[in-house]
């Protein structure tokens, strides 16, 4: 365990020492959020609500989904893709470590560099859009969300690890990355509040994994489940980390048996 | 057509050609790339329903006439990032490796060769797209496009093309001086979001900052404002003041950085 807490403190030193170019990724996640919370507010000029949405909680809405990324998010597929396609993975085989532990953790000590230097601008996104936003904070539902944020991140790194895994078959995973982006971007509630999406994409939303990674927590910090939904949420947010989990482990072993690595 | 400009076309094409052969090379990743457009229709249509079912406009533009901007902005920008932009952002790396070496020794353009060594295939996939919706939107609206329009449409592409190539130019051109910050294009590709939003939705500040200092309403904004006959002579105007400061910035950006090109690096 030592090890792998070793790495992820490497890692964090290494964003800090390069830490212009790790701050302009930042500030892309924040343009994106930033340009999204602005369309909304154009489009919510004149209304008070927006579905069950009041147009405030809207734009809070992609405030927390710019937090959460660093909690839950990171991506790692294309580094362990790019080791697979390149060979290194070979060199990594042999360490007495986890083949993929330095691409896993070192996108966490990404994350742990963002959420520190994102902050201003959080303050930034606050002061800019301060009088659209409405934050009800309450302890019950930050208690509720905690453990979904917590399982959020472990099923969203499953599907990347799976998404890395599959470049042994494929060789080179820039299409699938793309597919990726995009499902979260319809299933994921990363286009939207899924509670404002047309009802085919809620329904299916409800079934596929991709919402349980972070609207399904934003949805519980937000306050817009009853209490009902909160339990079915938990359960298939559960089911998915356990089909992902036994999924991941086999394509893994599966994908170790199938690499080769050839040239210099 | 002078010699030069059919030897450059000749490149182009041969450029091109190794290009699209490259990357269907990946048959997964050609049929992925296209189920990805797939679904990026459905996107962009239920984000424009999600939009509607909050709001009968916005700001002053109806359903169809922001699936208008939505289709020519996609059409703008798969456009440009296929033929230029995602080749740009490699200077960056090129400068810091020394690898603008090869480029330099070159009997051609330098900026030719760099901004079209390599083109991107499946962006084609999003232009089938973008025109998806532009004809979805022009049949909502009930009208056809007039020859002036396409040629009004044509030269909004290329205004566009010809600004954000340079846009992207200068900030690439920082690198000579600031080592290797290719992923600040994702800045631009981040932003990008907002060119799908009408003219009428920028006032005060933002409107400074995304009609003048960087122009994004080029890509659908301005084209269905032009379709719909609904743009100012002065927002017109603005625009090409915008266009041709960045000509300048970019040229001069470029030229000085390289000079400083010291050919350092493996």
């Amino acid at each position: 365990m030592r090890k792998y807490l070793h790495l992820y403190k490497m890692s964090i030193q290494d964003h800090f020492s390069d830490a212009g170019k790790t701050f302009v990724w930042i500030l892309v996640g924040a343009a994106e959020s930033f340009v999204m919370a602005f369309t909304w507010l154009v489009i919510t000029k004149n209304q008070a609500k927006v579905g069950d949405f009041n147009s405030g909680e809207v734009i809070a809405y992609y405030l927390f989904l710019f937090i959460t990324w660093y909690i839950i998010g990171g991506v790692f597929h294309q580094i362990m893709g790019d080791q697979i396609k390149t060979g290194q993975l070979s060199s990594l085989l042999i360490k007495p470590i986890f083949p993929y532990a330095k691409a896993i953790l070192g996108e966490q000590g990404w994350k742990t560099f963002g959420l520190i230097t994102g902050l201003p601008l959080l303050v930034l996104f606050i002061l800019v859009f301060n009088q659209h936003l409405e934050i009800n904070l309450s302890w019950q539902n930050v208690l509720f969300c905690l453990p979904a944020v917590v399982m959020g991140a472990v099923l969203f790194g499953l599907v990347e690890f799976i998404l890395g895994n599959i470049v042994i078959w494929t060789q080179n995973n820039s299409g699938l990355h793309n597919l990726n982006d995009l499902v979260y971007m319809i299933f994921g509630g990363y286009l939207a509040p899924i509670a404002l999406l047309p009802p085919v994409i809620q329904s299916l939303s409800n079934i596929l994994p991709f919402r349980y990674a972070f609207a399904w927590a934003i949805d519980i910090f937000q306050g817009h489940l009853s209490s009902q939904q909160l339990v079915s949420g938990y359960i298939v947010q559960i089911i998915w980390i356990i089909i992902l989990f036994i999924f991941a482990r086999w394509i893994y072993t599966k994908g170790l048996r199938q690499y080769e690595a050839f040239g210099n | 057509m002078k010699p030069s400009a059919i030897k450059y076309l000749k490149i182009y094409w041969r450029l091109t050609k190794l290009s699209v052969m490259s990357q269907i090379e990946y048959r997964f990743n050609f049929f992925t790339e296209g189920f990805a457009s797939f679904l990026d229709l459905i996107l962009y249509l239920a984000f424009i329903e999600i939009i509607f079912n909050a709001s009968s406009t916005v700001a002053g533009y109806t359903r169809f006439e922001i699936m208008l901007i939505y289709g020519l902005s996609i059409i703008a920008r798969s456009l440009t990032n296929r033929l230029f932009f995602t080749n740009l952002r490699e200077i960056s790396m090129m400068a810091n490796r020394g690898e603008l070496d090869h480029f330099l020794t070159k009997p051609i353009s330098t900026l030719f060769l760099i901004s079209t060594h390599k083109f991107s295939f499946f962006t084609f996939f999003d232009t089938l797209l973008g025109v998806i919706l532009t004809a979805l939107a022009l049949r909502g609206l009930e009208l056809s496009l007039s020859v002036s329009d396409i040629l009004l449409i044509a030269v909004s592409l290329i205004l566009t093309a010809i600004t954000f190539f340079h846009v992207i130019l200068s900030f690439m051109s920082f690198s000579f001086w600031l080592g290797d910050i290719n992923h600040s294009y994702w800045i631009y590709t981040a932003l990008h979001g907002i060119s799908r939003l009408p003219i009428t939705a920028f006032q005060g500040f933002s409107r400074f900052i995304f009609q003048t200092l960087l122009p994004f309403i080029l890509f659908g904004a301005v084209p269905a404002a032009i379709v719909l006959d609904r743009i100012e002579a002065s927002t017109l105007l603005g625009i090409l003041l915008s266009v041709l400061v960045w000509i300048i910035v970019g040229q001069f950006m470029w030229r000085k950085g390289l000079a400083s090109y010291s050919s350092s690096g493996g």
